[in-house]
């Protein structure tokens, strides 16, 4: 049985909604890098409800599907190690001085 | 009727979760509510009738990942992060039903529907013309492990 209401599709937008909120509004790496993962996972989503109802029985999936997996696992692994070593070693590392940037 | 409960529990968890990742107040909890967003994404995949993704998205981020992100983030934070365990039984408890239903209780009943289950592939169609991006994966994901030995280790030094 499927859903008859697009469930998945309101998943995947109210959860990249939320993390592009949080992208813009945090202050803290780590949140930011979390944040980056939902907007992974909502693409992953998204893109399997796409591939779901078109009904489409190709390896595109699976190799679109393994390369956001791959470059999310990677990214998270070297952001949290370079943040990880960047504080221990006493440096400052400080996202809110970003806002210098936006003006 | 039930499984419409059902998709829409899954939803409003997943959600939830998702925004739980930005109003817990430490940084440990922010992983375990994404943990629970990855969780709920599987159960979402099991609603679309994908149930080797869902188990793929299990294992790979809910197993994965989010044990990586939750020890490195509890070392570096050299803090206990308390909890209560009431909290965790009764996500796991969520889960399993999430689960149980979608599942159809026995077999992957549920997840057999009208929609095409995009890894009903063969092994052929899937390994003749796309080697070399595999292997850029492969490649991706060992410099990023080896990456992070390297940086750990001279973070060990650091610290000893």
């Amino acid at each position: 049985m499927i859903a008859s209401f697009a469930y998945p599709l309101v998943a995947g937008f109210a959860i990249l909604a939320i993390a592009l909120a949080a992208v813009a509004a945090e202050r803290h790496l780590v949140l930011i890098i979390l944040a980056i993962e939902l907007i992974f996972l909502s693409s992953t989503v998204l893109l399997v409800y796409f591939f779901a109802e078109r009904g489409a029985e190709s390896a595109e999936a699976l190799l679109l599907l393994t390369a956001i997996w791959a470059v999310a696992a990677v990214e998270a692994m070297a952001l949290i190690t370079f943040y990880a070593y960047m504080k221990t070693s006493g440096q400052r590392f400080d996202v809110s001085l970003l806002s210098r940037i936006k003006g | 009727m039930l499984f419409d409960v059902v998709y829409l529990a899954v939803l409003l968890f997943t959600v939830g979760s998702a925004l739980a990742v930005f109003i817990s107040g430490r940084l440990v909890h922010s992983v375990m509510a994404l943990a629970a967003a990855f969780a709920g994404s599987a159960l979402l995949f099991f609603s679309m009738g994908q149930p080797f993704i869902a188990l793929l998205q299990f294992f790979v981020f809910v197993g994965g990942l989010s044990t990586y992100l939750m020890v490195a983030l509890a070392a570096e934070e050299r803090e206990s992060a308390h909890h209560k365990n009431i909290y965790l039984v009764l996500l796991a408890v969520i889960l399993g039903l999430g689960f149980y239903t979608l599942m159809g209780g026995t077999g992957f009943s549920a997840a057999s529907g009208s929609s095409q289950n995009i890894f009903m592939l063969s092994v052929e169609s899937l390994f003749s013309g796309y080697m070399p991006f595999l292997y850029m994966i492969a490649l991706l994901l060992g410099a990023g492990a080896i990456g992070s030995v390297i940086v750990i280790r001279s973070f060990i030094r650091l610290v000893v």
